[in-house]
């Protein structure tokens, strides 16, 4: 006995020593994992330390018959919190806003300016740690439940992995280890310690031979999505949107989402499957809503719903084209465009309006119906109704950087802007004006000068005489077999081409014509720069066609190169290309979303979502930002903002298709009316719409319901069939039999034996005499009361599915 | 384990959208991982699942009617480790009735060293075969089983209780010789003397002559001239009326065995219809016999021994008594 005791104790020892091993993998790795995602910089030393010690505590505590020294260690936890709570509340609402990564809904807008030190984040990171060894222990120790381990970390990583953030691998895999392990020994039985501390241990020895296994196998450097998952994902994708389209009418379906108040749309042609960065993919990048990153690589087909997005009125008669500035992106990766992190405390926005020293003021009234928690504004934005930080978000002025400032659901702001030609009332900066810019321009605007070597040479390339000369022979090789509207497109292109060869041999001398020296005046650099800019139009124009069928780009590709190569594509593909071309030029170029929108005579207009337009903002030393545009066809309107350098030639209005071939209808255009300033502008801008869904389709999709209702129904019911059969059999010793049958599964279900029932069925079974009635009914009785019983033993959820069960007892 | 299976499909087929839907090094890692683990689990779970072995065993391989009996199934691993779930199907059949009971059932959270029990009927007798086939071992996971050898089949005998007779009396002296009884020697003064024969056993000689003569001389016991009685029953009818008879047939056969009577049982098979004979000249003829007995089948209804006439013994006519498991009206046998 006493050397069973012995063997019993060191079982214990051991298994507590598997246990410990495991909880501090899951604690550290949780730990670290969670730093690392969310780039919370602290000194993960004491972290670790904290994590190890708390864990092994955890479980020693957890681990004790009563469980008083577990809840005492949790009320110290609570206890600590409670008393720093002023110098941690802030620290942990710092850190849940590091977490809010999800780009919608909702999307908030404000920004935290509160940004904790490393001294401030530790000790509130070591109590979260021991409060997560605490909970890791009680799963280990207690609970034994790994999906509970599983569920905790990844609901803390979440938001990181679904914004594509990997966290520290090592720590990532030092979680699997620990879940791994876990599940492997969860159903083994406890009532042996020594054999379960053997399996644990064994469990730990594989889970660390297979992660090494695999971390050799499948290198993280250069890794690529293999190709038979973009096929099928391609084919997923492909086939659910037929499916949709088969039965649903996609329009009819964006409105019913829109009436019920659910931000969320379908897009013909293309489901909105997020990737990693949480973009639609093929929605189109320039989708209109703000975002940190712009997946260039879901800027595949554009299919749009009509819906609608915002209605906007001047406050002066204008009618034109206008650009609604969303936000802004700065640097280029290769298959996205992603916002700049800098905060510099300056509004770059504003130098225009500056410079123009206070013109007479338009405002815009803009609601927007389909909130995205994103500020449009036309150009330039005038001082006093907001302010932009470097990815130009626009904080309007009276919001508190802790409140949520968005309302679902609709909401209406105004804006000031300035839409004159700036170059008409054009003042230098002055004062701290002028040393604002100066600052901004030399800690800024380096980023937007940025450009690989890789894109750069491939830019080159492109200006290069070589380059153009190739393009020349293919379009003159191409004119032999064009006839009718094809040929005039291609002699046009032709002759643009031609044209910028002429001024142009390599990228240098293309951009000695521009070139921008330090002792010019702004106006004179304005002009500069607006002409590259339109040079940089007119040769986008020539080497490609406005496509909006443009397919996406291949994975591991280069959007730049896949526009060159496709030699089409729409607003994304040129903004991007023309952007880099800029910076090529050294022309500080960044990539801008928002819509573009058509005012009438009453300066009145409605954002389609299909006016969702991408272009480019070029920095100008002196004045600020100013939008040029990129996109053949896209011709500067004469209100709002007028685009310079924009082609006033027929050549330059586009090479095929117009971007946007349907005007929304707009509300009542007459000439002689005058607008009515106190009329409220939701009235005029939304009059009632009665419309009513098409009772068709509903109907239809009510009877398939129902449909598919009564059939489940009756096929439960005829399931019934074979046991009112089995009772009424002609042979009442085999139907007790059947009855006896029943039982036995309800017995193995958790029912109690019955005597009775067992009595009858070994009678029916052995007994030479033919069982009567009466005893038929009572096996049947009895087989009930035990089915009964079976249903009672079960958990509560089987309980509330055992009537499925109930045809097979 | 077919739920288990199931929820590893399932697993399998949210890291594979994961994988296509992604574009991520995370979810491609999470495929493989959630594809090699299976495998993985086995591995682990190989040295438990080979290491098993079971053993059938049986409170006592003979007891009384009504009296307890019980199985018990014994897990070994030789290795020290848990399986997580043995499965077998578990046969018992009593070739005496017919019964048989089958149970497919399974230990969970098995320790290395287990052992499960359970309690055998015994209100009937028979001979009570015992197996345990279809033994699996399910790997940590719940996704494989590997085939454990099967443990030998087990036998009990569950015996009637003997019911002895009230009044044995037979007739003597009919002329006809019989064998005497075996292993216990009745000699008195009457025997008679022989030279050793070989085989003849040692308590057999007569020693004090032996030494008179020099040469081994054997005390022959007189014959037995007393008629051979031979008991009779039928082998059929209610498993009730089947297990008096036992009983007392059984307490026939002691009563004889107490007045070393040799006597025999017999019975017609009930398939072939055959005599069964069995010579009972000592106990443990007696327990070949009822084993031999508790073997055959007793079916509800069959040919009775009475219908034919009795054969004749070695040494003549015999003296037969049919024992029946009937009750009369006036509560005799």
């Amino acid at each position: 006995m006493g050397k069973l005791d012995d063997v019993h104790v060191e079982g214990k020892l051991l298994l507590l020593a598997g246990d410990i091993l495991i909880a501090i993998l899951l604690t550290v790795g949780c730990a670290l994992a969670f730093l690392s995602g969310y780039a919370v910089a602290t000194d993960t030393g004491a972290v670790v330390a904290c994590c190890v010690f708390g864990a092994a505590v955890s479980v020693l505590l957890h681990k004790q018959a009563h469980p008083w020294g577990a809840l005492l260690a949790a009320a110290g936890i609570v206890w600590l919190f409670w008393l720093t709570w002023e110098k941690t509340a802030p620290v942990l609402e710092w850190v849940g806003l590091q977490m809010e990564l999800l780009p919608r809904p909702p999307a908030r807008t404000f920004t935290a300016t509160f940004s904790p030190g490393k001294e401030q984040l530790l000790p509130v990171m070591l109590l979260l740690s021991a409060a997560l060894a605490w909970i890791m222990g009680w799963i280990v120790a207690r609970a034994r439940r790994w999906y509970l381990a599983a569920l905790l970390s990844t609901a803390l990583l979440l938001p990181a992995i679904l914004m594509g953030v990997l966290p520290a691998w090592g720590a990532v895999l030092a979680a699997f280890a620990g879940w791994g392990a876990m599940l492997l020994t969860a159903l083994f039985g406890r009532k042996d310690p020594g054999s379960l501390a053997r399996a644990q241990f064994l469990s730990l020895a594989g889970m660390a031979m297979l992660l090494l296994l695999l971390v050799m196998a499948l290198p993280m450097e250069g890794y690529t999505r293999p190709q038979w998952a973009t096929n099928a994902r391609d084919n997923l994708v492909r086939g659910v949107t037929e499916q949709v389209d088969r039965f649903f009418d996609i329009d009819q379906l964006n409105e019913t989402f829109l009436e019920l108040g659910i931000d969320f749309t379908l897009s013909g042609g293309n489901l909105g499957i997020t990737d990693a960065a949480g973009d639609l993919a093929g929605d189109g990048a320039a989708s209109g809503s703000l975002q940190r990153r712009e997946n260039l690589r879901a800027a595949g087909p554009r299919r749009y719903a009509g819906r609608k997005i915002m209605t906007v009125g001047s406050s002066q008669p204008a009618a034109g084209q206008i650009y609604l500035r969303g936000g802004a992106l700065g640097v280029y990766t290769g298959d996205a465009w992603e916002a700049v992190n800098t905060d510099l405390g300056i509004s770059p926005s504003l130098f225009p309006y500056e410079t123009a020293g206070r013109p007479e003021e338009y405002t815009m009234s803009i609601r927007d119906v389909s909130f995205r928690g994103v500020y449009f504004y036309p150009y330039q934005l005038a001082a006093g109704y907001g302010s932009t930080d470097e990815s130009g978000w626009l904080r309007l002025p009276g919001s508190s950087e802790w409140e949520d400032i968005l309302i679902p659901g609709s909401e209406e702001y105004e804006v000031g802007y300035m839409p004159s030609d700036p170059r008409e009332t054009f003042a230098p900066l002055g004062g701290a004006a002028a040393e604002q810019e100066r600052a901004y321009r030399q800690e800024a605007i380096p980023v937007y000068l940025d450009l690989d070597s890789y894109t750069r040479n491939r830019v080159e390339n492109l200006l290069s005489q070589e380059r153009l000369l190739l393009i020349i022979e293919a379009i003159e090789s191409s004119l032999d077999g064009a006839e009718g509207e094809e040929r005039e497109i291609l002699e046009q292109n032709l002759a643009q081409l031609q044209a910028v060869y002429e001024n142009t041999l390599t990228l240098k001398d293309f951009g000695s014509t521009v070139e921008l020296t330090d002792d010019m005046s702004v106006p004179e650099r304005f002009d500069a720069v607006l002409t590259a800019a339109s040079r940089t139009a007119e040769l986008l124009s020539a080497i490609a066609v406005y496509d909006p069928d443009t397919p996406a780009m291949a994975p591991g590709g280069d959007f730049l190169q896949h526009f060159l190569s496709e030699g089409r594509g729409y607003c994304v593909h040129f903004a991007t290309a023309g952007a880099l071309m800029l910076r090529a030029q050294g022309i500080p170029a960044r990539y801008v979303t928002g819509y573009t929108v058509y005012l009438n005579e009453r300066g009145r207009g409605v954002v389609l979502d299909s006016d969702a337009h991408a272009w480019v903002e070029v920095y100008i030393d002196g004045y600020g930002w100013h939008p040029v545009e990129m996109t053949p066809g896209y011709a500067g309107g004469s209100s709002g903002v007028e685009l310079s350098g924009a082609p006033e030639t027929e050549e330059a209005a586009g090479n095929g298709e117009t971007p946007s071939e349907e005007m929304p209808e707009l509300p009542n255009e007459s000439k002689t009316e005058t607008p009515e300033e106190d009329a409220p502008l939701s009235e005029e801008i939304f009059p009632e719409e009665e419309e009513k869904p098409a009772p068709g389709k509903a109907l239809r999709i009510v009877g398939g319901v129902v449909l598919a209702a009564g059939l489940l129904c009756g096929a439960y019911f005829l399931s019934f069939l074979p046991r009112r059969a089995a009772r009424r059999h002609k042979d009442v010793n085999r139907s007790v039999i059947h009855a006896y049958r029943r039982y036995r599964r309800a017995v193995d279900l958790g029912s109690k034996e019955d005597k009775i029932l067992e009595e009858l069925g070994r009678k029916a079974k052995f007994s030479q005499h033919t069982l009567t009635e009466e005893e038929r009914e009572t096996a049947w009785t009895h087989l009930d009361a035990a089915a009964e019983s079976a249903r009672g033993c079960q958990p509560k959820w089987r309980r509330f599915l055992f009537p499925l069960a109930k045809p097979l007892l | 384990m077919l739920r288990r299976r199931l929820l590893y499909v399932l697993a399998l087929f949210l890291a594979y959208l994961g994988q296509v839907l992604d574009v991520g090094y995370l979810f491609h890692f999470i495929f493989f991982a959630v594809l090699c683990f299976p495998v993985l689990g086995l591995l682990v779970s190989l040295p438990a699942m080979l290491g098993s072995r079971a053993v059938l065993g049986v409170s006592a391989p003979c007891i009384q009617r009504r009296s307890a009996a019980t199985w018990t199934l014994s897990l070994h691993n030789r290795f020290h480790l848990p399986v997580a779930r043995v499965s077998y199907r578990l046969r018992v059949v009593n070739r005496l009735t017919g019964e048989i009971h089958s149970a497919r059932t399974s230990l969970r959270r098995a320790r290395p060293e287990e052992d499960r029990s359970w309690t055998l009927e015994t209100d009937h007798c028979g001979l009570v075969e015992c197996t345990v086939d279809r033994l699996w071992a399910c790997d940590c996971l719940g996704l494989f089983a590997l085939p454990l050898r099967k443990p030998p089949v087990m036998i009990l005998m569950i015996v009637p209780q003997p019911e002895l007779p009230g009044l044995v009396e037979l007739p003597e002296g009919t002329g006809i010789s019989a064998p005497a009884a075996k292993g216990r020697a009745v000699f008195g003064e009457n025997y008679e003397l022989r030279p050793y024969r070989e085989g003849d056993s040692l308590r057999m000689i007569h020693w004090k002559m032996t030494a008179k003569r020099d040469e081994l001389v054997t005390r022959e016991p007189p014959e037995d001239t007393r008629p051979l009685p031979v008991l009779t029953f039928d082998h059929f009818g209610l498993l009730a009326e089947v297990d008096r008879t036992l009983d007392r047939l059984a307490g026939w056969s002691m009563a004889l065995l107490e007045q070393e009577r040799v006597h025999e049982v017999r019975w017609l098979h009930p398939e072939t219809g055959a005599v069964r004979i069995c010579r009972v000249t000592a106990e443990r003829d007696w327990e070949a016999c009822l084993a031999a007995v508790l073997s055959d089948p007793a079916p509800m209804r069959g040919k009775s021994i009475l219908e034919q006439a009795i054969a004749q013994g070695p040494g003549g006519p015999v003296y037969q008594i049919h024992i029946s498991g009937k009750e009369v009206p006036n509560g005799e046998t």
